[in-house]
């Protein structure tokens, strides 16, 4: 396996009539890495892949691997491998079929593409005695593994992947994402990753392109998107339970958030340059509030409106000037349903965003 | 609005007869009630005809024999003997066979080809559809006179031939054989190969799009692509549409009617001319039913064998089909 | 337009020329006069063009043009025929897709009829029909049906009764069976689910189908020659037009031609939308 190349998107961007698919996306990919593409359905994640892939053609932006222009070159032309969300695993074919498609388009002896079979199914989990069964007539987990077997075979110089776990329940894709990071490390294979689970985005890759609309809205490594998100909807939507968002407005003499007024101090000046009266959104992560005891620029009361026992943890939902917000906490404050209880939190654990852009206020 | 609500149970409360005939009803169930009709419109129309067509056939009758059909006289088997010994016959059983052959392969050929080229969105396809659609959609008499007016001698064909030639050519399309089947085949393959065409269209846009652009990604040109998954995919719907052209071919009868009458002499008599023949002007019923029985049970036993791999059935309401 | 383009298009138009050609031809000829019809070498763009021909057919009176009218004529109109087609093979094709829908459905979610039914219903179609033509004659001068509108509808109807209910079956098999259970436990009868929800689902069925058993309601000839004297659809008229009592009335026959196009040329056009995946015969399943 020789090591694999680094891919650079430049204005990528893709129209359909009034709709924009891909808004101008430029990225740079780096040989042997796992790059997770994240965002919500409709992002514009699985049109980006194709266009990689060369089977949608791009409106404007190019294109490059190894620093060789791609951007209209045919599929079969690439050297790029997909595996696709629906898996599109050849279904009147055998499952060696399948996997030794790519070595007999490629005219192989019938003696070469039947080792490199054998090889390949051993790697992705596939026993001998399925290769002759039709590709049909296997389970989810074992199509799953026939897919990436099948793109693999053909040693491909980067390889896509499409929400591959959409067909698998919790324990297998798991199972799964472990085998697929061992694999993708001992091949050194280039791989983009595409899903919707932030939480696999965050388990399995070492940088994310995370992406709303067809835009970009922030590339970095996990805890990069998870401490420094650069704007409300990354900060929203990695994270699980997600952050907390309230409407706080610049006074004149700090924050006004909920009844309280947080001093401009506790938040490192970063109010500086602010007008008066302007509006900003308040981020807090669940597990950044501290109940009564603890000491915080930040300090209200709050009703409990339901407990949510998660073993070690338990989050509780509370309500607050008519703003609601989960916290996550290892204590067990003896509080019931409509009870008060006071939550703190420091002035340098809230994150301000433009209420209108979303932009983080630094 | 739950669903007891809706049971039949609760609309009053009905007496014990009705009840019961509510679980007859229930019993008998629907879907045969439906296929009644349909079964008994059949019925009436083949199972009668078939059974004075079966007695036909054991008879030797014809109408200027004097006697009522239903009391001709019975001669079992001697008009099938008769009928492997006719030159006439077993002429015409080869001469439609090459026919049909020769026919659906270029309808298939020509189909196919154009659904390839009609495939994917590109302005004016319902345009070029429509246009290929064309030939089934005339009556078939037209079709038959249309191209012995195409084919006659020092018309438009002989017209386009002599530029070819370079000087006037007059041929005898429709009176001389073999000449006689260029005009019969090229009608008949003009008038039919839109069904192939809707069929493999048909087919083409049901291919399973992912799985071609999965094997796009691995490498493959697009004629790999055509041969190794397209292809295979629709082995089932060119097996279907080959059968039911082929069945429909062998009654071919308008066009050869309308250019030749089978002739010169009986050349170009298909089995249908044949039979139509024997029982229009020779009279001959019985021995032309005893034709059309033969005709008909080779047809069952070759298409049923051709048939035989495609047919499934599944069970979807299995209570109900015991009941049934 | 870039290169595969152009030859796409270029082999699209040349293979529509070839296919329309013949049709070009009856409408030219449907428009000569007598003069042009059969001369050597042939007219290809007539330089006299004449409503002559579609006068005769339709009775209808044009206004004299070309001369030699006199010349010929045809003993009646081609209107009540063309009504006759209309009205039968319009009929036969509802009641052939009503009954075939019907029993396919009962097929398909009832399994009625065991597993070979289906082919059970295409055999009767290799009988070759002349043989079925005498004893149908026998029955229905026995049944007074002869020269009837009904008569020709049922027999159209059982001809094509094969077709509706194996075309539109194996949409039915695609159609989820749980719609139709949902449907119920919402109240619906088992009955009702049929027409209000699988029904529309098999819109390209249906629509592929009709147009395939209209064409060969339409067209045939045989039945109806045999099962006619003094009525007469589309077909048997023109195979008068054709007798050697009325010479080669070329003209007249191309005129009824060209009006025999029009209504199934409108049905394609109609379902146009559902041509594509309506035809595969139920080869293909999902």
């Amino acid at each position: 396996m020789t090591a694999t190349s680094k891919l650079e998107l430049r204005d990528l961007r893709k129209e359909y009539d009034e709709l924009v698919a891909v808004d101008d996306a430029s990225i740079d990919i780096a040989a042997g890495e796992l790059i997770g593409l994240l965002g919500p359905s409709g992002s514009g994640k699985t049109t980006m892949l194709q266009m990689i892939a060369g089977l949608t053609e791009p409106t404007a932006g190019e294109i490059f691997l190894d620093g060789e222009p791609i951007t209209h070159l045919a599929p079969e032309e690439r050297d790029i491998g997909l595996v696709f969300q629906n898996l599109a695993i050849f279904r009147k074919m055998t499952v060696a079929d399948n996997l030794g498609y790519a070595a007999r388009i490629d005219g192989a002896s019938k003696a070469e593409v039947r080792k490199s079979v054998e090889r390949i199914a051993k790697i992705v989990g596939i026993e001998e005695s399925e290769l002759d069964r039709s590709a049909d007539d296997l389970n989810p987990n074992q199509q799953q593994r026939l897919a990436l077997g099948r793109a693999i075979a053909d040693e491909p110089d980067l390889m896509l992947m499409d929400e591959p776990m959409d067909n698998l329940d919790e324990e297998q894709s798991i199972d799964m994402r472990g085998e697929i990071k061992q694999l993708q490390n001992e091949l050194e294979q280039t791989m983009i990753y595409v899903t919707h689970d932030q939480e696999e985005a965050m388990s399995l890759a070492s940088r994310i392109i995370v992406m709303d609309d067809g835009q970009i809205r922030q590339i970095g490594s996990p805890s990069d998107l998870y401490y420094e998100p650069a704007n409300r909807f990354v900060a929203g939507f990695i994270g699980s339970p997600s952050m907390n968002f309230f409407e706080g407005m610049v006074a004149s003499d700090g924050l006004e958030l909920l009844d309280v007024t947080v001093p401009g101090g506790a938040l490192g000046g970063r109010l500086d340059g602010l007008a008066e009266g302007g509006e900003v959104t308040v981020g807090v992560r669940p597990e950044a509030f501290h109940l009564a005891d603890g000491e915080g620029a930040v300090r209200f009361t709050a009703t409990l409106q339901e407990k949510e026992p998660l073993g070690s943890k338990q989050l509780l939902h509370g309500e607050a000037n008519g703003e609601t917000f989960v916290v996550r906490t290892r204590k067990r404050p003896p509080i019931e349903r409509g009870d008060e209880f006071d939550v703190t939190v420091a002035g340098a654990d809230l994150y301000l965003f433009d209420a209108e852009s979303g932009e983080v206020i630094d | 609005m739950s669903f007891e609500d809706n049971t039949r149970a609760d609309m009053g409360d009905p007496g014990p007869g009705a009840k019961l005939l509510e679980s007859v009803r229930d019993r008998v169930s629907i879907p045969v009630l439906l296929v009644v009709p349909t079964v008994a419109v059949l019925l009436f129309l083949l199972v009668v005809p078939v059974v004075i067509s079966v007695w036909l056939s054991l008879t030797g009758w014809t109408p200027i024999s004097g006697v009522p059909w239903w009391e001709a006289e019975i001669i079992w088997f001697d008009n099938f003997i008769k009928l492997f010994q006719d030159g006439d016959f077993l002429y015409s059983v080869a001469l439609t066979v090459g026919i049909v052959v020769t026919a659906v392969t270029f309808e298939f050929l020509i189909g196919f080809g154009l659904a390839l080229l009609c495939t994917g969105d590109f302005p004016g396809q319902k345009f070029f559809v429509l246009a290929f659609l064309t030939p089934m959609m005339v009556l078939p008499v037209v079709v038959g006179n249309t191209f012995r007016i195409m084919f006659r001698p020092g018309g438009p064909i002989d017209s386009v031939i002599a530029v070819f030639v370079g000087h006037p050519v007059s041929i005898q399309w429709g009176s001389t054989f073999p000449a006689a089947l260029v005009p019969i085949l090229v009608g008949e393959i003009w008038h039919w190969y839109p069904l192939l065409f809707l069929i493999m269209y048909s087919g083409l846009s049901s291919l399973p799009e992912t799985q071609l652009q999965a094997a796009k990604t691995l490498g493959a040109s697009p004629l790999q692509v055509f041969r190794t998954i397209s292809i295979p995919n629709l082995m089932p719907v060119i097996l279907i549409g080959l059968v039911i052209r082929s069945m429909g071919a062998i009654k071919i009868f308008d066009i050869v009617f309308a250019i030749t009458r089978g002739g010169p002499g009986t050349s170009t008599e298909v089995i249908s001319l044949y039979l139509f023949r024997q029982s229009f002007d020779q009279f001959q019923i019985g021995y032309g039913s005893a034709g059309a029985w033969i005709i008909f049970i080779v047809s069952v036993l070759i298409f049923s064998r051709a048939l035989a791999p495609l047919l499934y059935e599944e069970e979807i309401y299995p209570e109900e089909a015991e009941n049934a | 337009m870039n290169r595969r383009l152009a030859i796409r298009y270029a082999m699209l138009l040349f293979s529509a020329f070839l296919v329309l050609f013949p049709v070009y031809w009856i409408l030219m000829t449907s428009i000569q006069p007598p003069t042009e019809w059969l001369k050597t070498p042939p007219v290809w763009l007539t330089t006299k063009p004449t409503t002559l021909n579609y006068g005769m057919i339709l009775g209808i009176d044009f206004g004299a043009q070309g001369g030699t009218e006199a010349a010929y004529s045809v003993s009646k109109t081609a209107i009540q025929p063309f009504i006759n087609s209309l009205i039968i093979a319009i009929s036969a094709t509802v009641l052939s897709m009503v009954l075939g829908t019907l029993t396919a459905w009962s097929i398909s979610r009832f399994r009625v009829g065991g597993n070979q039914f289906a082919l059970n219903m295409i055999a009767p179609r290799m009988f070759p029909p002349i043989a079925v033509a005498l004893p149908l004659l026998i029955m229905y001068t026995n049944l007074d049906l002869l020269d009837s509108h009904i008569g020709l509808i049922i027999v159209y109807t059982g001809f094509t009764i094969p077709f509706s209910v194996w075309m539109t079956k194996s949409f039915i098999d695609d159609t989820p069976v749980e719609l139709e259970e949902a449907a119920m436990v919402d109240g619906l009868t088992r009955f009702q689910t049929f027409y209000k929800i699988t029904l529309p689902l098999i819109q390209p069925g249906i629509a592929a189908t009709s147009l395939f058993i209209f064409i060969l309601n339409w067209s045939d000839f045989l039945i109806a020659q045999t099962l006619t004297q003094s009525m007469d659809t589309a077909p048997t008229y023109l195979s008068k037009l054709f007798a050697p009592s009325q010479g080669q009335l070329l003209g007249p026959q191309a005129a009824h031609a060209v009006i025999a196009i029009v209504p199934v040329i409108l049905l394609g056009y109609l379902i146009y939308d559902d041509l594509a995946r309506g035809f595969t015969f139920g080869a293909i399943h999902k």
